[in-house]
């Protein structure tokens, strides 16, 4: 159980893409900083929305971009970071 | 008064990952102030610079896209936008925060031909 923690743009580095195809069955992804450009990338927000329920996004960082989130990803504050970091035995930050 | 040097800033990062958009709108209002003929140039995650709905205050950064609109009183007039990275990122023109000129890809290079300087942040 990883919880896998993206922070760049996925238009910019291929960070994300690299972390979707090593992904297990219930692992997390949690989106944060410049990772939540991750909804507006076409390919990689339809993957995502292929693992509904696994997908985290840090609800500040979201809005300070303007960034609009789809149903299909939890939105979350810093607090349930905290939690989410603790409900998965083992973060990895790509 | 010589005619004044031309200077094309390129901004091609997304706000608030790192500080390259703010140093760079500093830089352009910076260098009009010294009467240089500035051009801004929005390429890659650069267009989400200009992005209307941003509200930065929870995590403590300015809200830096709100001075866009005031460029025109510094006597920056030529905003240029990549029409792909906009598309790529299913971005319309009517969310931008100011008016811009929509440019292609390869309109880039010679855009900046005729400019003396370029900068890139």
């Amino acid at each position: 159980m990883i919880l896998h923690k993206l922070t760049t743009s996925p238009f910019k580095d291929l960070n994300l893409q690299n972390c979707l195809q090593r992904l297990a069955d219930n692992d997390g992804i949690l989106l944060s900083q410049d990772a939540v450009y991750a909804v507006m990338h076409q390919d990689i927000s339809h993957k995502l929305s292929q693992l509904s329920g696994k997908v985290f996004m840090l609800k500040e960082d979201a809005e300070a971009r303007g960034v609009l989130v789809n149903e299909y990803i939890q939105t979350i504050n810093y607090g349930g970071f905290v939690e989410l970091t603790l409900k998965f035995n083992k973060v990895v930050s790509w | 008064m010589s005619d004044s040097n031309t200077l094309a800033i390129i901004n091609q990062s997304a706000p608030y990952g790192n500080s390259n958009g703010q140093e760079s709108l500093d830089m352009a209002m910076a260098m009009s102030n010294f009467a240089q003929d500035v051009s801004l140039f929005f390429i890659e995650d650069g267009v989400l610079q200009l992005l209307s709905k941003q509200t930065p205050a929870n995590i403590d950064a300015k809200a830096y896209h709100k001075t866009f609109p005031a460029l025109e009183f510094y006597d920056i007039d030529n905003i240029y936008v990549c029409k792909q990275s906009l598309e790529s990122r299913g971005i319309k023109v009517s969310e931008l925060c100011v008016d811009i000129t929509l440019i292609e890809l390869h309109e880039l290079p010679t855009l900046l031909t005729c400019q003396q300087h370029v900068m890139s942040f």
